[in-house]
Order: structure tokens, then C-alpha cells, then sequence
């Protein structure tokens, strides 16, 4: 039965949008599905990890199915613990954003099935063990990005929307090419770990790789490439669309991961210090920014690029001289506290912009009247800049510790980027809170809901756990 | 054995912390205080008993090495505890008998959770053992200053200092593979990068305790309670900051930097600490000011004492608390007031108990002159004296102006009558007889210090000095240099990148020449579509071109 369960998993979400789109117009049918599908993939996660053997490298319940026989075409899926901890996290985070979705929008079966749609692609794409699956389901996310932030991410200009499909379609195409030339080259699907091993000319493995590379980091803001994300990210309302958004540098970010598994191609061997050094020079001109930035929404914008980046430069730097799984293990404990902390700075932000909208009222100093909203705001600020209140904090210290063992320098520029990005995250969360900052009081600001409280709190607990033991849920 | 007493404390902070009726909560922090003052009679008991045992379990594994909790009982750490357990009791039973908060047990809870964090960071030998109790040390920092405004800079430049240790541990976590702290002696014979370690982990430090250059965060904590900044003074970050100097000296003191700056920045905060104190008429920056000074000395002290803490040390900072308190007790007894010159007009209600302060506060004066003799050596003999004269001095022109300034054109206003607290004078009275050494009393060094301190109370002109109060604006210097050598640059930074590279470069010059090009390429390409000359023509020589290309670089001989 368990073989079964990961294919399951991965299609639950695509049949809870049939669910969705299918649902009576009722004011939280949509809703209430997306919540118990969600609920329901938590679960199986949860199975599955109870399944999981730990100590065996490589996917694991993998089921392979003859697609292309002639040509050599078998899709494979599977999963690993790195996989699945990174969809826990997408669960969780989604569920949160649902859960905290704006009364208007509860109804909303477009919205809700879209989310679910790229739920599934993003499902696909972590379990994808091949390179055909995994160039469909990196392709496929494309148009649920597009549709909902088309249409829920209250975009003034459309150019940034133009822009952004632009950009991603045309790394799309480069992925295309490099996968085609695989498929040249290998004469059939080949499996993702193996790409790196696989024996080609020179100038074929330079475009090869080089497509790959272009490809993934076209779902990175690296700079100057930052901008279509940027754009979009600062203008974006709709808390739902902008975590839908946000989780885009994560496919990137995974691509590398199960690409480079085993061993990076010897053919970007020489330009891997290059990509270091942007990826650094990114890291810095981000947190300068956002230190520049009044709003808090691009100081965590600024922060989870900086994140992505670290754990980038991670994979790119010390795959070469570490166990890739351990470092693969240890970015996926930080990325599944680091997922859904993200989502909820995000939703609590845009709540609070929404309700100084509102009530016409400042936004800085806001925290200071809503007394059970700060008391949660500073709690996942303090997890998200690193301190010991989840797994992010030790992690992160052996992430930068390894980088230190490869670079000096590097791991000194790592360190400048994370100071200055908690010194600028703590600054503004005193403002937020700094009474004098509100010029114009208002006290009928809502505060949080009870409910809403302990949903949070309760997430908050599930993530201060991982602090003793990422894996606390696997028994 | 401390592992077991750690865990109960930890149990005693948990219980604390629950939100109970404001009716039960008097009855519930003298409950805690209760169970404390047993744990903390068999803390005593197992320190006379002299026992060494380790309670050390693995709580996660790394390729690092395992990440353990070590526990370690030895004579060195419960000496090392006891003056911060002593003064964790003593803040907890002062919260109950003066009423300082509305909710008494969650302050308690705040104050013992703390010293579990101080005792899991004095007792263990792991990295992040170490990094963990720092960062939590840190958090409740916030709750024990509970103030806005003043942890703004308080904080940051804690986090700061926090993140530099992060970065130590890191660099040295990644050459000897290790998370044990024991290890960095093979750190030290591997030698990478040793005076940026050291220089970093004693800023650090600095930052922690508040000397000079990195007081502000310090000076910011003016305008909270005075008995929060004691706590923190005392129990927080700043002696969190002396013992990671106490664990880490080994490696750092092997870089030729680490003595030079290590004295300079002490004897400028010896001074620093003096003119500020002189200078403001702020009752508790003067404070602030005299602890950075004391830090400094403690910092002093221990670098000639090889950084090995021991029984004088523990009375030092034991005999630094009673005079801190006999100061708190003058501003209690003189209805809180913040202006010094206002402390003065505010005796005659509650005379006795201001006259039994002052006498704790001589009574204080003599023990520490008495353990500076004590700790007095050919080495720290300049620092000693320095600080001996800077301090008596600063404190006796205090002294005086509360007492003997002439009651002339200071506003009048009388305290209000304040309960008399005989217990508290009870225990503190008796916490300085413990303090006391009378050996060393007799030393001719504390008697002329004695003569000094009684002589400069009674004739010191101070009362000039209120004048050159007026004189000086309380200006925050450091500050503004901070302001202007780093906040200011690094904004200006931002905001060139956000305009010049983001904006201009980014989206006006690259995507707009792009989209401008694209623009011009279709309006091209509709023109040449047309059934015009030039349009076919245009045509012909792109395809001529294609072929062109294709036959001479696509493989065809």
C-alpha cells in the first residue's frame, strides 16, 4: 500500500482542484476542500516519513512507469526525507496562507484552484526522478504562477506580469534545449542523480549544463535577474499569491539540489566561483536595499532572497567537499522551519497593511495596539533571524561553519549579509512596535483572532520542536 | 549535583510563567521564592560537599560531532554560580517585598529562567550548548527591560555582538571539526585568521558588558526601571559576556592584538566611565557609568588572574550588587526620582531608612576596597589604583551632593512617605557582613581609602558641579559617530543600489532598451510584411544572410 501512497500524494492536490472547482457556490465550500485536501497531504506526508528508512541514500518507494517505450521513455517518481521535509513545509505554509485568506476571498474557487494546481506541479516536481518529469512539472508551474498573479495579485501594470512570463518561459526553453540534448546524447530518460556522471563531449556538456544552470537560476532573484521577482513581490496583496510567489526560488533552489546529488559536471567546475561570487554580491545588494526599504514586506522579501542564496551557495560551494545528502539534509530541516516562518511574517505583514487600509490608519507602529499579533509577530521574527527557537538556528550554524571550511572570505561576506539583515528585520519590528511611531492613533484596530492565535501557536510548536529534533514527527 | 538543579529551576521558571489572577500572584512568586531558597540550601550543601560529576547527554549529531549538553559539577562552576544564583534569589524576594511588577511570578519566572541560561552556558563545553544559552540570555533581556524605547539600541548591539561570536564559533567549528570548546586549543595550533577571532570575540565581549565605544546600548537603558537594569546589569548579557571571555581567553589572548585592546578599551572605560558619571545629572546613567567602570576592572582583573574566576571575584561582584542596592534604596526612599539634585530636598520623610542606605553603601565601599586589596598584584596595580581613585572620587561627589549640597535653588519637593522595609535592610545588612572580609579591612590601603571616601563625602566642593551640569547637554557622542561611521553609509548605500543599479540601471536601461528594441523589431518586421520594395528587399537579404551562415557554419562541405 505504501508504494502506492507517494503517487497518491502527488495527485491529491490535482484532485482536490477537480474538488475545488467542482464545489457549490457557498461562501467556504472552496475553502473548507482546499483546507481538509491540504489536511489530508499533511497526513500522508506524515505516513510516509513514518516510512521512511533514513539511513538509505537515494528515493525512496519509487515507481516507474513505461511512458515512450520505442524511445526509451520511462517516468520515475519517488521520494527521499530531503523531498518530502520541503513539501511539509509547502503544506504547512499553503494551509497557513489559506487558513488566513481574507473573507472575500473565501469564495473565491479560482483562486483556490489555481493554488491547488501549482500544488500539484510543485508536488511533481519534488517527487520528479527523472529528467522528462521534472523539465514537465518545472515548465508546468508556469501557469499557475501566471494565472493567479494575473488575476490576484492586483497588478497595476501589467508589464511586470509580461515581464516575469517572459523571463521564466524563456528559462523554460533553455531547459528545453539542454534536455533534448541529454535526450541526444543519453538515447533515453535518464535519472536526475545520473545527469552529472553522464559522459558527453565537451562543448555538449557546456550547453548542457549551462542550460540547466541558466534555467534554475532563472527562478533565483540573482542579481540583475532579481527584478522580475522584485517587481512583482512589492506589489503583490493577496498574502496566498505572494507565498505561491515566494516559493518560486524554491524550485530553483531544488533543481540544483537533485541535479548536482551526487557530484557537480566537471564542465561548470570553473565558473562554480563565479556563481558564487553573485550569488554573494546579490546577498549583499539585497540586504543594502532592504536596509534602505521602509517596508517590512521588502526587508522579508530581502530576507528570504539572502536565505535562498546561502543555501544556494551551499550546494553550489560545498557539494564538492561534503556529503552532499548531509547538506542536503541539513538545508532541508532549515528550509522546513524557514517555509512556513516565511508565510506567516508574510501573512501577518499583509494582514496589518490591510487593516491600516482600512481604518485609515499608519501602518508603522501598528504592533503597539495589537498586543496578540505582536506577541506572535516577534515570536516567528525571532525564529526567522536564526535564534534558538527552531532548527533553523543550529543549522544555520553548520551551514556557515561549512562555508568558513570552504572560504574565508566567503563565509565573512555570508555573516556581513546576515548580520545587517537581523540588525535591519530587528529595526523595523521596533518600529512597528514604537507607539511614537503611529502618528495617527486609532484604536479600533482588529487584533488577531483567537482562533487564528492558536493556529498559529500551534504551528509555532510544531516548529520549536524541530529545535531538539527536525525530525520529531517520524516515529 | 547543578544538572539536577538546572532542571528544577527550569520546572520553577515553567510554573512561573503560567498566567494566573493577579489575587494569587503575591501568593504564588513567595511560593517560588520558598522552593528557590531550597534549592538553592542544596546547592550549598552539594558545593560543601565538593563532588565533580558530569551529566552529559546527546541531543542531536552532526557531521560536525554531536551536539551534546553537558552539565559539568566542579567546585570552579559552582563557584562561578553562586554569586548569580545569590543575586537571582535576592532580585526575586526585593520583587516581592517592594512590589516592582504587576505580575510578580512572571518577572520571577524571567529572572530564573535566565540563570538556568547562565548555568547551561557556565557548565557546558559546546558550541552551540553555548550559542543557545547566549541567544536565549539575550531574549529575555527583553522581558527583563520590558521597554521599547530603551532595548532598541540595547538589543541590536547585542545581537551584533552575538552574531560575531556565531562567526567565531563558526570559523572555528570549521578547522578543527569539533563543537566542543575544548578543542580550540588545536585551533589555536592550526593559527588561521587568530587576530580577527580575537578581535571579534573580545568586541563581542565589549558589546556585552558595555565599556566604552559600545556603551550606547547600555546608556539607552536610562529610563527603565532601576531595579531591571541592575537585574540585567548583573545577570544578563553582560555577564554572559565575561564568561564567554572566561572560555574563549585561551585562543584569543595567542593574537598579538588581544592585550593591547583589551587594556585600552578598559582604561577608556575607566575614564570614560568617570566623565560620565561626573558629568550627568541623570541618578541612573551615573549608574550605568559606574558599572561600565566596574566592568572594566572585572575584565582587568581577571586577565591578571589568568581569566580564572575564584572566591574574590564571586565577593566582588557580590559587594558591586550591595552597593547597586544600597543606590536603589536611595532612589526608592527618595520617591524615584531621576535628577539628582532632586534627591536632596526628598529626605525628610523617610530619613532613617535613607541613613541606613548610605551606611550600606559605605559598608559596600569598604568591601570592595578590601577585595581590591585582596586581588592586588604587581601586574594590575595601575588598573586598581586608577579605578580605586575614579571610582571614590565619582561616588563621593555623588554622596555629596544627595547629602550635603546646600538646599538653595534645587526644587522642593518632599518624597512620599514610603513604607520602611526593616526585612530588606535585615538581608542586605547581612549580605554585606558576608561580603565583608576582616582581614582584610585592616589593610592600610582600604583604611586610607576609608579616610578618603568619609573626607571627600564631607568637603568635596560639589556643588559646583551641579553648575557644570548645566552646562553639559548630555549629548550622545558615540552614538552619532555610530550614526555617521556606519547607519548613515550603509543607508545611503541602500539607497544608491535601490536607485542607480535597481531602478536606473535595472528597469529603466536594461528592460527598457529591451522592450524598446523588441518594440522596434515588430514595428520592423509589419513594415517588411508590406508589399513594398524596400520591405521584400529587406526580406531578401535576412533569408540570403540565413543561408549564408547555414552554408558556411552548418557542417555541409
Amino acid at each position: 500500500m505504501i508504494f502506492g501512497l507517494p503517487v497518491l500524494l502527488m495527485f491529491l492536490p490535482l484532485l482536490g482542484c477537480f474538488f475545488v472547482l467542482s464545489s457549490r457556490q457557498n461562501a467556504n465550500n472552496a475553502k473548507h476542500v482546499t483546507i481538509l485536501t491540504l489536511c489530508s497531504g499533511i497526513l500522508m506526508i506524515l505516513r510516509l516519513f513514518s516510512e521512511l528508512d533514513l539511513s538509505q541514500k537515494g528515493m525512496q518507494f519509487v515507481y516507474n512507469f513505461d511512458w515512450l517505450t520505442s524511445a526509451n521513455i520511462t517516468l520515475s517518481f519517488g521520494v527521499d526525507a530531503f523531498s518530502l521535509l520541503l513539501l511539509a513545509g509547502i503544506y504547512i505554509s499553503l494551509l497557513t496562507a489559506v487558513v488566513s485568506l481574507p473573507l472575500q476571498q473565501h469564495e473565491n474557487k479560482s483562486l483556490l484552484a489555481w493554488n491547488m494546481y501549482f500544488l500539484w506541479n510543485v508536488s511533481g516536481l519534488l517527487f520528479a526522478n527523472d529528467i522528462i518529469s521534472f523539465y514537465t512539472f518545472f515548465a508546468a508551474i508556469l501557469l499557475p504562477l501566471f494565472m493567479l498573479i494575473g488575476q490576484f495579485g492586483d497588478l497595476k501594470k501589467k508589464i511586470g506580469l509580461y515581464m516575469f512570463f517572459i523571463f521564466n518561459f524563456a528559462g523554460i526553453i533553455v531547459l528545453l534545449c539542454a534536455v533534448v540534448l541529454v535526450f541526444k546524447y543519453y538515447h533515453g530518460n535518464i535519472m536526475l542523480h545520473e545527469i552529472a556522471l553522464m559522459n558527453m563531449p565537451q562543448k555538449a556538456a557546456k550547453a548542457v549544463w549551462g542550460g540547466v544552470c541558466l534555467a534554475l537560476l532563472a527562478r533565483i532573484p540573482i542579481w540583475p535577474f532579481h527584478y522580475w521577482i522584485s517587481s512583482i513581490v512589492s506589489i503583490i496583496k493577496n498574502p496566498l499569491v505572494y507565498i505561491i510567489t515566494m516559493l518560486v526560488p524554491l524550485t530553483g533552489l531544488y533543481g540544483f539540489m537533485r541535479f548536482w546529488q551526487l557530484t557537480i559536471a566537471e564542465s561548470v567546475m570553473p565558473y562554480i566561483n563565479f556563481m558564487a561570487i553573485i550569488c554573494l554580491i546579490t546577498m549583499i545588494f539585497i540586504v543594502l536595499i532592504g536596509i534602505a526599504h521602509k517596508e517590512f514586506l521588502y526587508k522579508l522579501f530581502a530576507y528570504m532572497t539572502v536565505y535562498y542564496l546561502l543555501f544556494l551557495l551551499a550546494e553550489i560551494l560545498l557539494s564538492s567537499i561534503l556529503q552532499a545528502d548531509t547538506l542536503q539534509m541539513n538545508i532541508a530541516y532549515a528550509l522546513f522551519t524557514f517555509l512556513p516562518v516565511t508565510s506567516i511574517l508574510i501573512i501577518l505583514d499583509l494582514q496589518m497593511e490591510k487593516e491600516c487600509e482600512d481604518k485609515n490608519c499608519d501602518y508603522r507602529g501598528i504592533l503597539a495596539y495589537m498586543p496578540k499579533r505582536a506577541k506572535i509577530f516577534v515570536f516567528y521574527v525571532i525564529m526567522a533571524l536564526g535564534m534558538p527557537v527552531s532548527a533553523l538556528f543550529w543549522n544555520n550554524f553548520i551551514i556557515v561553519s561549512d562555508l568558513f571550511k570552504f572560504s574565508f572570505n566567503i563565509g565573512i561576506c555570508v555573516m556581513f549579509a546576515l548580520s545587517l539583515l537581523t540588525i535591519s528585520m530587528l529595526y523595523e519590528l521596533y518600529v512597528m512596535r514604537d507607539l511614537k511611531k503611529h502618528i495617527s492613533p486609532n484604536e479600533n484596530i482588529a487584533d488577531i483572532s483567537n482562533l487564528h492565535l492558536a493556529y498559529l501557536a500551534f504551528i509555532g510548536a510544531i516548529l520549536f520542536l524541530s529545535f531538539f529534533n527536525p525530525l520529531w514527527f517520524k516515529f | 549535583m547543578i544538572a539536577y538543579i538546572t532542571l528544577t529551576l527550569f520546572v520553577i521558571a515553567l510554573l512561573g510563567s503560567i498566567n494566573i489572577g493577579i489575587k494569587k500572584d503575591r501568593l504564588f512568586s513567595f511560593l517560588m521564592f520558598i522552593l528557590l531558597c531550597g534549592i538553592f540550601a542544596f546547592f550549598g550543601l552539594d558545593f560543601a560537599a565538593g563532588k565533580d560529576s558530569v551529566l552529559a547527554f546527546v541531543w542531536n549529531s552532526s557531521p560536525g560531532g554531536d551536539i551534546k549538553i553537558d552539565i559539568i559539577s566542579n567546585a570552579y562552576n559552582y563557584n562561578l554560580i553562586l554569586p548569580f544564583f545569590t543575586i537571582t534569589m535576592f532580585a526575586v524576594w526585593q520583587n516581592i517585598i517592594l512590589r516592582f511588577e504587576e505580575r510578580r511570578s512572571a518577572y520571577n519566572a524571567a529572572l530564573v529562567f535566565n540563570l538556568t541560561a547562565l548555568i547551561v552556558m557556565i557548565t557546558g563545553n559546546n558550541f552551540v550548548q553555548l550559542l543557545f544559552a547566549l541567544f536565549v540570555i539575550d531574549i529575555l533581556a527583553l522581558f527583563l527591560i520590558k521597554d521599547m524605547e530603551a532595548y532598541r539600541r540595547y538589543i541590536l548591539l547585542n545581537i551584533f555582538a552575538d552574531m560575531f561570536i556565531f562567526t567565531v564559533m563558526a570559523i572555528i567549528n570549521c578547522k578543527v571539526d569539533s563543537l566542543d570548546i575544548r578543542e580550540i586549543l588545536r585551533y589555536k595550533q592550526i593559527g588561521h585568521h587568530l587576530d580577527f577571532i580575537a578581535i571579534s570575540g573580545l568586541s563581542a565581549v565589549f558589546m556585552k558588558i558595555g565599556l566604552f565605544a559600545f556603551h550606547i546600548g547600555g546608556v539607552g537603558l536610562q529610563n527603565i526601571r532601576l531595579h531591571r537594569l541592575q537585574n540585567v546589569w548583573f545577570l544578563s548579557s553582560p555577564i554572559s559576556g565575561l564568561i564567554m571571555l572566561m572560555k574563549f581567553h585561551v585562543l584569543w589572548n595567542s593574537s598579538v592584538y588581544f592585550a593591547p585592546y583589551l587594556h585600552s578599551i578598559c582604561i577608556l572605560s575607566m575614564f570614560g566611565g568617570f566623565l560620565g558619571s561626573m558629568c550627568t545629572k541623570h541618578f541612573k546613567l551615573k549608574i550605568i557609568y559606574w558599572q561600565m567602570m566596574f566592568g572594566a576592572i572585572l575584565v582587568e582583573l581577571l586577565c591578571f588572574r589568568g581569566f580564572e574566576w575564584s572566591k574574590e571575584f564571586s565577593l566582588l561582584l557580590l559587594q558591586m550588587y550591595v552597593l547597586a542596592e544600597a543606590l536603589y534604596l536611595i532612589y526608592y526612599y527618595t520617591g524615584r526620582c531621576n535628577l539628582i539634585a532632586e534627591i536632596i530636598k526628598r529626605h525628610s520623610n523617610n530619613e532613617t531608612a535613607l541613613n541606613m542606605a548610605f551606611v550600606l553603601l559605605f559598608l559596600a565601599f569598604i568591601a570592595i576596597t578590601g577585595t581590591l586589596t585582596a586581588l592586588y598584584n604587581r601586574g594590575n596595580r595601575y588598573y586598581i589604583w586608577t579605578f580605586a581613585v575614579l571610582y571614590t572620587i565619582s561616588l563621593t561627589v555623588s554622596i555629596r551632593q544627595m547629602i550635603f549640597l546646600p538646599r538653595s535653588n534645587i526644587i522642593t519637593a518632599k518624597a512620599p512617605s514610603v513604607k520602611m522595609h526593616w526585612i530588606l535592610f535585615f538581608v542586605l545588612g547581612s549580605l554585606s557582613a558576608f561580603v565583608l572580609q576582616p582581614k582584610q579591612l585592616l589593610a592600610p590601603a582600604v583604611l586610607g581609602f576609608t579616610v578618603a571616601f568619609l573626607f571627600l563625602c564631607r568637603y568635596m566642593p560639589a556643588a559646583k558641579q551641579i553648575a557644570f551640569y548645566g552646562r553639559y547637554k548630555n549629548r550622545d557622542y558615540i552614538g552619532m559617530i555610530y550614526k555617521f561611521l556606519f547607519i548613515k553609509p550603509l543607508r545611503l548605500c541602500g539607497k544608491f543600489l535601490w536607485i542607480l543599479v535597481d531602478r536606473l540601471l535595472v528597469e529603466k536601461i536594461i528592460i527598457g532598451v529591451s522592450l524598446t528594441l523588441a518594440q522596434k523589431a515588430i514595428v520592423g518586421f509589419r513594415r517588411a510584411h508590406q508589399s513594398t520594395t524596400m520591405g521584400q528587399l529587406m526580406i531578401v537579404f535576412i533569408l540570403v544572410g540565413l543561408i549564408c551562415v547555414a552554408f558556411s557554419y552548418g557542417g555541409y562541405k
